[in-house]
């Protein structure tokens, strides 16, 4: 691709220049609205965690670093918001993942039944998040509770964490299913024939085989998956919160959101918004990182 | 270990065919009774919107209702004045969001995945830390900045900012699959004439139909089940989308379930049918685009 | 030429003079956040019968849940867009009406015409000057299933003890004293205000949350606290599985089927509560003290509304907001709602329940929101209720580490100040 761009570039000047005025038109519009948009916007938000902020009231005095040094110093309940968002993060990826694979495992040959079971799995994530916390309230407290005579892990300390991460996970379970399928199908049979010559049972195929090729598809459920659970709000929001018990699951969007709009000191939940921003960064960065190593294999 | 594989071979309980059928009604049974387990939730939703609201009291969540009462799904379609213009908004913000994103988002993935220069690389890394930016984060400057050009309280307002925030994730998804599209066919379309924007329309974006679909599907639901965004920027009654129209129903001071969940079930039926129709790219759009590092 | 244009400059002239006569179109624009299908519907009919009268005048009425109001609404204001008409108590709005967006109704016909009482007066205020329009009241205690209470031979309970043994008699029959749904972090919260408001008050105690808001008093300076809690917590231990799952609707749907004696819950709740099951007869009362003494109703004005200062047109407001409070449109409101009106002059047949909450307020032994300087407010609130949630979930938090909860929370948002 380099090459054959080098090439076109040597053979004609004018061509290239076409090209790159084609591209820039192609790209214009995408990139254009994106800054408009995402981008920009959030660079405005930046002044304001300078300021003791209020916006009801005008007031938008410069006050330095004071939201962040008071985040960093006597913030507890942003950091336990990290916490409870990290926490939910990891239950939710591994969730998801284990039933997104054990699913592709089983379904992962085409078949009539096989397709059909793929449709209906991936069913659940035409819901909104909204709707799928309200099924799942009833689920929990309706037919969990009574079956298992155990409280409902929503208004349980220390399970409600995990009552959430379920929830999300049931609504996405089914797309990371679809992804493992593909890394499935993306591994040559001949591997798996050459191991049953050397001998190798279906375990040792599993993990000597399977699951390293299956390390791409890991890979790209692990990034979209964590994006999406860093920033969890809505399914909290239409379950518990933040309780049963004080800012329990009380989530990083969740402070940022309560902080800029409902508590009025909008200075201080635009810092929040700030720090969060940057820990989402530095994780994906981390994370993504990693996989590019393990690759690499 | 080669002679042990023939060893279990030599005396079976089941011969080898017999043991393949075993494990294979095993699997078959236990794919149904998951499946069945996974979408039961749903049965359950659907379950209670045809119950009346005096049975709610009465029956368990699980038994079926005692007739087909159907008076939920008239209430919601003739009582909840919102639900009608709800609809219209949201079917017109949708596929206008859509609309908008199927066509800047493959022309922006194919510049990014063909082009080698510092600034297209520059521009990738933008869309992808873009996603990570929380819309609570920029909530308010996106009021002020509506509010600016007068789009505050417009479906047009709503639909730019709602399809900017669908652009990075569209993007992501779109550029893994151009990754995989040869290259040499576009070349030779150059060879023969072709303007790159013809080799684009005439060649890529048809090879990338299945992508497309999938993106299609995945952004129109994301569009039509929105609340955060919507909520924020959309104030009249007249401009409200479908999602906000559930307010009536999930109030903290009392939720109507049944009535909640034929809402949720009307609301679902337009994506459930264009899902069911287009299940089949969808499977094979997110396995192709998704995979490829 | 020149005669042409004359003439069509006269014809527009006359034109506008025509249409400066017709009465203006008016959009009143109403934010709310009445959220069930009962009240709604009341509300709509209000408006469009006002309309039949008015035909100039059309509403925008904009519904909110209660999380989005609390945002949505500085948003508004802050970028100019404020509503005609919006609801909220002052002390809860304070900001707002600190930034000068209220209108001040102090000395206003309409809040004179209503002759309020002294509370319900004070909670219409902020700083001792009018900032809302009220049209019911709201409270909350025991709303109870008469036939259970019959069958077992029980009374509604005067005293501690009395209360105490009616919920083992009930126990030893097999049958749960109450539902609770203890997930809506509401319900925690006005079970703990209607133990808290009267202690407070009647130690004298009624700038007890404006200091603690601002620092000036520790919680452990108020015993009543501790005291609230204790009692609370005694309540707390006839407990039910689904204490913490049930939202509000399946808590009312489970004391309409039978399955407790008790529920507590507020006036707003008995609509639905019968409408799940018209043959239940239900009772409602006060909870009652361990000192002897007859506890007080917690009265709180609901309903509230407020009027913009930046109205561009204020008179045809005050004009819908005068239809609103007369008398007729105020019983067609409680009637439809079987919400207690405030409004003089409103003579409905109520439900049993309503009545003796009713009473309970006209008895005069009551402790109002009105009567402290202030009540929590914004992120002290928040904090209030997800505490007194804990309290309920967390068997590790006693009366002592309740408290001691609090204390740090308020701490906490002091510091981040």
């Amino acid at each position: 691709m380099a090459n054959s761009s080098r090439d076109l570039r040597r053979a004609s000047g004018s061509l290239y220049r076409t090209r790159t005025m084609t591209y820039a038109c192609f790209l214009a519009p995408a990139l254009i609205l994106y800054l408009l948009v995402v981008i920009i916007p959030f660079f405005q938000g930046i002044p304001y965690s300078f300021t003791n902020w209020q916006p009801v009231k005008g007031v938008k005095d410069f006050v330095g670093f004071k939201n962040y040094i008071n985040l960093f110093t006597k913030g507890k309940v942003f950091w336990k918001s990290v916490r409870n968002t990290f926490e939910f993060t990891v239950i939710y990826i591994l969730i998801s993942n284990a039933i997104g694979l054990g699913m592709a495992l089983l379904v992962q040959r085409s078949s009539r039944l096989n397709n059909l079971c793929r449709t209906l799995i991936f069913m659940p994530y035409v819901l909104s998040l909204i709707t799928a916390a309200f099924v799942w309230r009833n689920i929990y407290s309706s037919v969990y509770s009574p079956i298992f005579g155990v409280p409902s892990p929503l208004g349980t300390k220390g399970q409600a964490m995990y009552g959430i991460a379920i929830i999300s996970s049931w609504r996405t379970a089914g797309y990371c299913m679809l992804i493992y399928i593909a890394g499935l199908q993306g591994v040559p049979n001949e591997y798996y024939e050459a191991a049953s010559v050397e001998g190798a049972n279906g375990f040792q195929k599993f993990t000597k085989i399977t699951m390293p090729m299956l390390i791409p598809a890991f890979s790209s459920n692990v990034s979209l998956l964590l994006a999406w659970g860093l920033k969890v709000f809505e399914v909290v929001r239409a379950t518990t919160k933040g309780g049963p018990t004080l800012n329990e699951t009380t989530t990083m969007s969740m402070f940022v959101f309560d902080n800029i709009f409902a508590n009025w000191k909008a200075g201080y939940g635009q810092a929040a918004a700030i720090l969060m921003t940057l820990i989402l960064l530095v994780v994906s960065f981390i994370v993504s990182g990693f996989f590019r190593k393990q690759e690499v294999y | 270990m080669a002679q042990s594989a023939v060893d279990t071979r030599k005396k079976p309980l089941l011969n080898y065919t017999q043991k393949k059928k075993l494990i294979n009604y095993v699997r078959i049974a236990l794919v149904v009774i998951i499946t069945l387990l996974y979408v039961s939730p749903l049965y359950i939703s659907f379950n209670y919107s045809f119950k009346t609201p005096q049975e709610l009291g009465t029956s368990s969540a699980m038994a079926l209702p005692k007739s087909l009462y159907l008076g939920n799904y008239v209430d919601v379609l003739t009582k909840n004045r919102d639900f009608v213009t709800g609809f219209t908004n949201s079917l017109i913000t949708t596929v206008c969001i859509v609309g908008i994103l199927m066509v800047i988002t493959p022309m922006a993935s194919y510049v990014l995945v063909r082009s080698t220069s510092k600034w297209s690389t520059f521009a990738y890394y933008i869309f992808m830390t873009g996603i990570l930016i929380p819309f609570q984060c920029i909530m308010y400057p996106a009021y002020v900045n509506l509010k600016a050009v007068g789009l505050i309280d417009t479906l047009p307002g709503y639909i730019l900012v709602r399809t900017g925030f669908l652009i990075g994730t569209s993007i992501m998804i779109l550029t893994a699959f151009v990754k995989t599209v040869p290259v040499e066919l576009e070349e030779a379309a150059n060879i023969d004439g072709a303007s790159i924007f013809q080799a684009f329309w005439m060649i890529v974006f048809p090879l990338m139909k299945p992508i497309n679909v999938t993106v299609l599907v995945i952004n129109t639901l994301n569009a039509w089940n929105d609340y955060t965004v919507a909520v924020s920027l959309l104030q009249s009654s007249s401009k409200r989308t479908l999602p906000l129209a559930q307010l009536l129903y999930t109030s903290e001071s009392g939720i109507e379930i049944n009535l909640a969940f034929a809402f949720f079930g009307l609301c679902m039926l337009p994506v459930l049918i264009l899902y069911l129709f287009t299940q089949r790219y969808i499977v094979s759009g997110i396995m192709s685009g998704s995979v490829k590092g | 030429m020149k005669k042409l244009l004359t003439l069509v400059l006269c014809l527009i002239m006359v034109l506008c003079a025509v249409l400066a006569t017709a009465e203006e179109p008016v959009t009143i624009t109403i934010m709310h956040y009445m959220g069930n299908t009962v009240k709604i519907e009341a509300f709509d009919a209000i408006l469009a019968k006002y309309q039949e009268t008015h035909p100039n005048v059309t509403f925008e009425a904009q519904m909110y849940s209660q999380n989005d109001y609390i945002a949505q609404l500085p948003i508004r204001i802050a970028n100019g867009d404020t509503p005609d008409i919006m609801m909220g108590s002052p002390n809860q709005y304070s900001d707002i009406i600190d930034a000068g967006k209220i209108k001040n109704l102090t000395g206003h016909e309409l809040i004179t015409k209503l002759g309020l009482a002294e509370g319900d007066q004070k909670n219409c205020q902020y700083n001792g000057e009018v900032y809302a329009l009220p049209l019911d009241f709201k409270t909350y205690g025991v709303i109870y299933n008469k036939a259970i209470f019959e069958k077992y031979g029980l009374t509604e309970p005067k005293t501690q003890g009395e209360f105490d043994a009616l919920c083992k008699v009930l126990k030893d029959n097999g049958v749960d004293p109450f539902i609770r749904n203890n997930s809506n972090v509401t319900y925690p919260d006005i079970e703990m205000r209607a133990i808290l408001w009267p202690l407070l008050l009647e130690n004298g105690n009624a700038d007890a949350f404006e200091k603690l808001m601002n620092g000036e008093a520790q919680f452990t300076d108020y015993p009543e606290f501790a005291k609230a809690f204790e009692l609370w917590g005694r309540r707390l231990a006839f407990n039910r599985i689904d204490d913490m799952s049930n939202d509000t609707t399946m808590a009312r749907q489970k004391i309409a089927a039978g399955e407790a004696a008790m529920i507590y819950d507020g006036t707003w709740a008995f609509a639905q509560i019968q409408g799940f099951n018209p043959e239940v007869e239900y009772g409602m009362f006060v909870m009652p003290r361990d000192d002897g003494k007859e506890n007080a109703w917690c009265i709180q004005l609901d309903q509230l509304f407020m009027v913009s200062n930046e109205s561009k047109h204020e008179e045809a407001v005050m004009e819908f907001m005068a239809y609103l409070l007369s008398p007729e449109t105020a019983g067609f409101w409680s009637a439809q709602t079987l919400s207690p009106s405030v409004v003089p002059g409103v003579e409905t047949e109520m439900p049993e329940v309503i009545m003796a909450a009713c009473k309970g307020k006209e008895s005069g032994n009551i402790a109002h929101e009105g009567a402290f300087t202030t009540w929590l407010k914004s992120e002290y609130l928040t904090a209030w209720r997800q505490i007194t949630q804990t309290f309920c979930a967390d068997e590790t938090v006693g009366v002592e580490e309740a408290v001691q909860l609090l204390q740090d929370t308020f701490d906490e948002i002091n510091a981040s100040k």
